[in-house]
């Protein structure tokens, strides 16, 4: 496993089952069960080790599947815009957009 | 009083009387429940070969389709290459206020006229032998002309599909005896320019392509309904004792339908919202922000307020950031993203001030592949130049959505949804029982959708290609 050093893992509870999701490495998940039990899974949702063998893929998805960059961790209905930059983008985000796009 | 706290007060009493003012008008408008009943849809239709050719005859050949935007071909001669499943037109800009489309192939032999989109054009010459029409359609130039005695009068014009525009999206039919495209709109336009949602002042800030491994209809049918977030987006819950809330209303307005959450004038009824409740108001908020554990969240709700207030309200000081005040003019329920349209056959702009915009298209001639546009249509002031719109960011085949950053946490939300797509193709493929079943409420807009997809395809009476092939 590589360790993930440069960004805060992610820790969800699952509401609807009362599961506690830890990011413990990249794409790596541990599973909390209420009764104690725990399970490490793969983000995609393979099995990987512990009592616990079965999990949510979605929560495993959303704890453990590719981060985003930091700069982009904002939720879409407030994409930052900056109505005074000829790109609408705030300068920190513009040289990531313009090479996103030059990807393509 | 300082002027402060005058400024404070006024501004507490104005939000108050925003909450108060009525609901808006387009949303209050409701039709009655959608035909009831559960309805069984034949599997094959998602996978065989016999559809996407019918497809492409009676759906994609006959009907208003969404082709790009106004803005992406400014300049007379600009022109964009619209391709859809097998099809390819060229949308071209040829005077300040006239947009034509052109089947792109060569009257010639053949060969596709325009292989990208493109900027000025004065003419459309064939790579091949360099027979060549101008902008508006008509003969430049056909080269060894001598040699087809008898022929120029078939070549003359380039065919032409039909054109039409709202909201700043240019739409074309290739039938050219099909209705227009505000009778087939009907009413819509009315929704969003009466509610201030006028999508022609928009900018498309993002334009994202992703290519996914599964039939157009199984990827759009992920967004047909919103009964799937509570388990595929489980990170997603509603706050504690407000279900009503959550509950959905589905309007059928033809060729359009549209979600809205339920409100208190409704006269028809609905279930109540099926979302899970979280156990704290906080949770609502870290959920709609995607805060996780770790972190101190960013936004924290006081003790004793509601999270959707505190929702609403960061969202209305966002859109003021960018509109000014002209925000306060909207009622608190634009402020959510709750309102979603399906317009036949594949164009999903949602409302309020939600920027999702989706197309879902097949991917040329295979029915196991599909092509998903999310594209972003970000308010903006109508007294500052707007952007030009973003170019489309093409992921290629298997490429997580994931790397298209730009779209923030709602590339994280498509993660999940993709994590179900190709399985649903292999799945249906795979299906002994033959047949997928919509429910009567949560799913009525698939069952619409597929109704407007039977008629589409000649199958009132029966699917009979799924007869054929069970026979």
């Amino acid at each position: 496993m590589t360790e993930v050093k440069k960004r805060a893992l992610r820790k969800y509870y699952y509401v609807a089952f009362k599961q506690m999701y830890e990011e413990i490495a990249e794409g790596i998940v541990k599973v909390t069960n209420p009764d104690g039990r725990t399970g490490v899974f793969q983000w995609n949702g393979k099995y990987l080790e512990g009592d616990l063998t079965q999990a949510n893929l979605h929560m495993l998805v959303w704890t453990g599947g590719p981060p985003l960059p930091e700069a982009f961790s904002y939720h879409w209905i407030e994409t930052p815009i900056d109505v005074n930059r000829k790109s609408g983008w705030p300068a920190p985000y513009e040289t990531i957009v313009d090479y996103q796009i030059g990807q393509w | 009083m300082s002027m402060v706290e005058d400024k404070k007060d006024a501004k507490t009493a104005k939000a108050g009387a925003r909450r108060e003012t009525p609901y808006p008008e387009h949303l209050v408008r409701e039709t009655p429940p959608y035909r009831p009943g559960v309805m069984r849809v034949p599997v094959d239709r998602f996978f065989k070969q016999a559809y996407h050719d019918l497809e492409v005859e009676r759906i994609w050949k006959k009907t208003w389709q969404w082709a790009c935007r106004e803005d992406e071909i400014p300049n007379v001669g600009d022109y964009v290459v619209y391709e859809i499943a097998e099809l390819s037109f060229i949308v071209v800009r040829t005077a300040a206020d006239e947009i034509k489309a052109y089947w792109n192939s060569c009257l010639h032999r053949g060969r596709r006229l325009c292989d990208f989109n493109g900027k000025r054009a004065e003419e459309f010459r064939c790579m091949f032998h360099g027979w060549a029409w101008n902008i508006d359609g008509t003969m430049k130039d056909m080269t060894c002309g001598w040699d087809f005695a008898g022929t120029r009068d078939e070549v003359t014009r380039l065919p032409e599909a039909r054109t039409g525009t709202w909201g700043g999206f240019v739409f074309i039919n290739p039938d050219p005896d099909c209705e227009s495209l505000e009778d087939f709109l009907g009413e819509l336009p009315d929704h969003y320019e009466g509610a201030g949602h006028d999508f022609a002042k928009r900018w498309a800030q993002v334009h994202v392509v992703a290519d996914i491994a599964c039939n157009w209809k199984v990827a759009q049918e992920a967004f047909l309904e919103a009964w799937h977030v509570n388990f595929t987006h489980p990170q997603m819950v509603r706050t504690p004792g407000d279900r009503a809330s959550t509950g959905m209303r589905w309007d059928d307005f033809g060729n359009w339908m549209r979600n809205t959450p339920q409100l208190p004038t409704d006269k028809y009824k609905n279930p109540p919202g099926y979302a899970t409740a979280a156990e704290t108001e906080q949770q609502v908020v870290d959920q709609r922000w995607g805060f996780h554990l770790n972190e101190d969240p960013p936004i924290k709700v006081p003790e004793g307020e509601k999270a959707n207030e505190v929702i609403k309200n960061v969202i209305r000081e966002y859109h003021r950031s960018v509109l000014g005040d002209a925000i306060d003019d909207y009622h608190d329920v634009h402020m959510g993203g709750g309102e979603m349209v399906h317009i036949w056959p594949n164009m999903h702009p949602w409302g309020g001030f939600s920027r999702l915009l989706y197309r879902f298209r097949p991917y040329k001639s295979d029915p196991n592949r599909s092509l998903m546009d999310v594209v972003l249509m970000a308010p903006w002031p109508e007294d500052r130049p707007r952007p030009p719109p973003a170019p489309p960011h093409v992921l290629q085949p298997g490429q997580s959505i994931g790397d298209a950053p730009e779209l923030g946490q709602l590339a994280r939300i498509f993660q999940q949804d993709l994590a179900n797509m190709p399985f649903v193709q292999i799945g249906l493929k795979t299906s002994r029982q033959g047949y997928v079943i919509l429910s009567d409420h949560n799913e009525a807009p698939v069952r619409h959708w597929h109704d407007l997809y039977n008629k589409a395809m000649g199958f009132e009476n029966g699917d009979y290609l799924a007869e054929e092939s069970n026979k």
